[in-house]
């Protein structure tokens, strides 16, 4: 059976759509007979993020919340993973949707062992539109940019390759984004709609490090 | 990177145009509403700063946004 490890802290608007948005994914994967690991809000610490790591030894891990450079951070900005401790996730294909860790933690994780980082080289950027902000789900300007973000461990699950997984989800952002711009409701001006814009900035940064064939078929 | 001021005045006229009721949530920057965001890069901030980057990376992709699009 395979494993995957899921962390999502809960304790502001960001990463409160992550958890929220990363909930479908978790009934995916376990559909697929995939075995969960559930890290959330306040247990997404340094200790019981390394700890789970080395004691489950999942082959997949799924990473939300805030990032550095070379940091992954948990609750209340709890720095979990760094490049020293990245070793943590040798064997895994990661995908940590957080701010900018792809160049410096993602290079260091895949040189300590990790088969595949797919992270972001820039912001993870999330629009919000204020009615909705306790009702991540139902937000009509953060849904297209959480599926695409989604499409990620969607073909992940699937056993699809880590570059499939990028690919698919720059495609669905590309989607997304024709969408409105051909929709009827478009005003035609681009710098008005925050969703096309946090589209083409996370499809933008969304890369991996490793062996872009790295599945878990 | 310190940008132009007819560059941060171009983004503040870009920023102006958004929705008053949509907010970002930018990683570990935090969240800003638009008002936030147009007196980030007015302070010439970190966060201004990768607003500004931002907006110029989009203004970037324009020309090439109908082929992107069709991947």
């Amino acid at each position: 059976m395979k494993r995957m490890l899921v962390a999502r802290p809960n304790f502001d608007d960001g990463t409160h759509y992550l958890h929220e948005w990363s909930s479908a994914l978790i009934k995916e994967a376990q559909n697929k007979g995939i075995l969960i690991t559930d890290v959330k809000g306040d247990d997404v610490t340094e200790k019981n993020i390394i700890g789970k790591l080395g004691s489950i030894k999942p082959e997949m891990a799924f990473l939300n919340g805030h990032g550095t450079k070379s940091s992954f951070c948990g609750h209340q900005m709890e720095e979990v993973l760094n490049c020293e401790s990245s070793k943590a996730l040798k064997g895994t294909i990661t995908y940590v949707r957080a701010c900018d860790c792809l160049e410096e933690l993602g290079g260091d994780a895949v040189s300590n062992g990790c088969r595949a980082f797919i992270g972001y080289g820039k912001p993870f950027w999330i629009p919000m539109q204020n009615e909705y902000t306790a009702r991540p789900l139902q937000d009509p300007v953060a849904k297209p940019v959480m599926e695409a973000s989604n499409q990620v461990m969607k073909e992940l699950i699937n056993g699809n390759s880590a570059l499939q997984a990028v690919d698919a989800s720059r495609k669905l952002a590309n989607r997304h984004a024709a969408e409105i711009l051909f929709s009827k409701k478009f005003s035609g001006d681009i710098n008005a709609n925050p969703t096309l814009k946090a589209l083409l900035m996370n499809k933008g940064s969304l890369n991996l490090k490793g062996d872009s064939a790295a599945s878990i078929s | 990177m310190v940008y132009d001021e007819q560059i941060k005045k171009l983004v503040v006229m870009r920023l102006s145009t958004m929705p008053p009721n949509v907010s970002f949530s930018i990683g570990n920057y935090g969240k800003f509403s638009r008002e936030d965001l147009i007196k980030e890069v007015k302070k010439n901030s970190a966060t201004g700063e990768a607003i500004v980057s931002m907006e110029i990376d989009l203004l970037r992709q324009m020309p090439h946004l109908s082929a992107q699009l069709s991947e």
